[in-house]
Formats: C-alpha cells, structure tokens, sequence
C-alpha cells in the first residue's frame, strides 16, 4: 500500500490561495501569459551537459500561435533552473525589452509554482493542475516605495527582516504571495529564534536542508 | 550561516563542509559528509533527491520517513521546496548579502569555496 504524505493545513491554504490568482490578470501579464509562464515553469529542468539552453539574445520575440515568444518561454525557463547564470548586464537587457516589473512578475510567477510543485514532488504527490485562464487586462500598477538598493531591479528600499524579503517586491501582490508560502512552509514567526522547539525538525536540521540545497543551486546568497 | 548559528545555539558544533559536500556542476551530485546534526545523511540524500526529482527521489524519502516520521518528512518537504523558490527569488533580483551577515560570511565563504558560485558577484568584498 502507497503511503501518501499530507501537507500540512496551513501549507495547503496558502497554496491554493496562491494558485487561485495564477490564472487571473496580474500587473503586466494577462491571465492566459500567467498560466503559459507557469507552465512554462513547471515544464522547465536542468538540462544535460551536452544540452545548451539556447542564447536569449537569438530568440524570436514574436508569437507563433502560443501565449509566449519563445524568447519569453526560455527566459522563464532560465529564470526557473538557471538564475544563478542571470548577471546584472543580463537582467539589465531583459528588462529593457520586457519592463522591470513584467520580468519580476514573471519571476514571481516562477517561485510560486516552483515552491508548490517541488513540495508535492518532494511528498511523491501529484502535481495540481494548472488553473484556468481567466480574461481580463493587466491593471498596470506599480507597487510604491521601490529604489535602487544595488540589487538587479528596483526594490523595496525599506524592510524589516533579510533582503530576500525585498527581492521581487516590484511584483507586488505576487511577491506578497509567495512571501506568505515562504511564512509557512519555512520559518513561520521564528526567522530570528535560532531554537525551534515546536516542529518535528529542529532548527539546523531545516537550516541543513536549506542549505545543501542551496548549493545545489549554486546560490551565494 | 544560519546552520551555524543554530547548531551553536543548541550546542552542537556543525560541519559546515557538509553544505557543500562534492558539490560539482554537472548532475552527479554527492555529499558525504557528516553535518554533525542529527540525521544530515539522510536529511542530505533527501534534499539532494528532491532537487534532482529522479529516481533516487522515492528511495531517499523512505530512508528518511523511516527515521524521523511523516511530519518530519513533511517539514523536509517544505524547506527543499521553498528554498529552491528562495535561490530563484535571490538570484533573478540579484540581491546582496545583508549587511549584518557579511562579516560572519567572510568567515568561511572562501573556505567552503562559495566564492566560487557566480552570484557571489553581488555582493562585491562581502
């Protein structure tokens, strides 16, 4: 008999509150872009060594028939398995084509599903399906109190906690999603209590996992 | 860093090496070293396994179900995922190291050869 793992309750509701928006019009993206970039996302893994992801620059930024230029499609894909490989001048070239605030959409888009996927696959459950697109224009805002604090793209210039909690803030309503599934699938209220007494983990065997994955991923920060 | 910091909280003296193992860049990754806390084999070859999401996935993940229990698991669940949305949220930002950690980075950054990953080229001198 297969032993199926549940993701905890709290988990679990700010994931479908997070999925629920996917589909519907964001700040630079329609609904029917979010849900190709998600799946363009969820799509996306390491290639092989012999297998090059193709330069951005040679990439046709016109649509034939899908939501996304291929241009777009792979820098989803480079953002999702590769972002260590995204230097400031990259960034900087990106975003002069697409705007800095659809590219951290974009990104956005690419955590939420990444931290939902990678959790029901790491339980060895199915993957949700993606959800519907629905129609709408994207409504263009950009959030306030954004500067230049030395990072790729514009962010919060004043926060309280680690800079990561700034890091794709210029997506605004997205970034505040996947901030909430950071709160709960990692440190909940406890970020600067280096003793955790009321999980099944203590705090460096958490600290231990987030680590070695990091360097998987090749990630200084 | 924060491995660190929480092992000296409960007075365990962490391995950092263990973060790094023989971490190389093609998709033959290992670690074999211990972390000093209890379970980092398991804990390792679980997050290891979840970021390859192949066949060595499932096997990982009952070696550490079997050990530590499913609410366990689940955490480990958690934090591998997340973490791997963390990378991408720093990385495509391009983020510096915080202020207040960079004098405790210096410590062993050079040491576990982190200087070495490409977006350490955002925080210059950390």
């Amino acid at each position: 008999m297969t032993h199926t793992l549940q993701p905890n309750d709290f988990v679990l509701e700010v994931s479908d509150a997070a999925w629920a928006e996917l589909g519907r019009p964001g700040a630079h993206w329609a609904g029917a872009q979010r849900v190709a970039i998600a799946a363009a996302a969820r799509a996306a893994s390491p290639r092989p060594l012999w297998d090059r992801a193709p330069d951005l620059a040679e990439l046709s930024r016109e649509h034939s028939g899908g939501e996304l230029s291929p241009f777009v499609a792979a820098l989803v894909e480079r953002v999702a398995v590769e972002p260590s490989s995204l230097t400031r001048d990259h960034v900087h070239a990106i975003t002069d084509e697409i705007g800095d605030a659809a590219y951290a959409e974009l990104a956005s888009i690419v955590t939420q599903v990444v931290s939902i996927d990678h959790h029901a696959a790491a339980l060895g459950n199915e993957l949700r399906p993606l959800p519907a697109a629905e129609a709408g224009a994207p409504h263009r805002r950009r959030p306030e109190g954004l500067a230049d604090v030395g990072g790729h793209i514009e962010m919060t210039e004043v926060i309280e906690g680690p800079n990561v909690r700034r890091s794709l803030s210029l997506a605004g309503a997205d970034h505040e999603r996947w901030m909430m599934l950071v709160f709960a699938m990692y440190s909940g209220s406890q970020f600067g209590e280096m003793v955790w007494t009321d999980r099944a983990l203590t705090r460096p065997q958490v600290e231990l996992l987030a680590a070695r994955t990091s360097a998987l991923n090749e990630c200084f920060y | 860093m924060l491995l660190g910091l929480s092992s000296n909280a409960v007075d365990v003296e962490a391995d950092l090496a263990a973060v790094t193992g023989n971490v190389v860049t093609s998709d033959v990754v290992t670690s074999d070293v211990d972390a000093g806390v209890p379970h980092a084999e398991l804990l390792s070859a679980f997050a290891e396994a979840a970021w390859r999401r192949d066949e060595s996935l499932p096997p990982a993940r009952a070696a550490l179900l079997a050990a530590v229990g499913d609410e366990a698991v689940v955490e480990a669940a958690q934090t591998v995922a997340i973490f791997r949305s963390l990378n991408i949220a720093a990385d495509s930002s391009g983020i510096p190291l915080d202020e207040s950690w960079r004098g405790l980075a210096a410590e062993f950054v050079s040491d576990l050869g982190l200087d070495q990953f490409p977006t350490s080229a955002n925080t210059p001198g950390y």
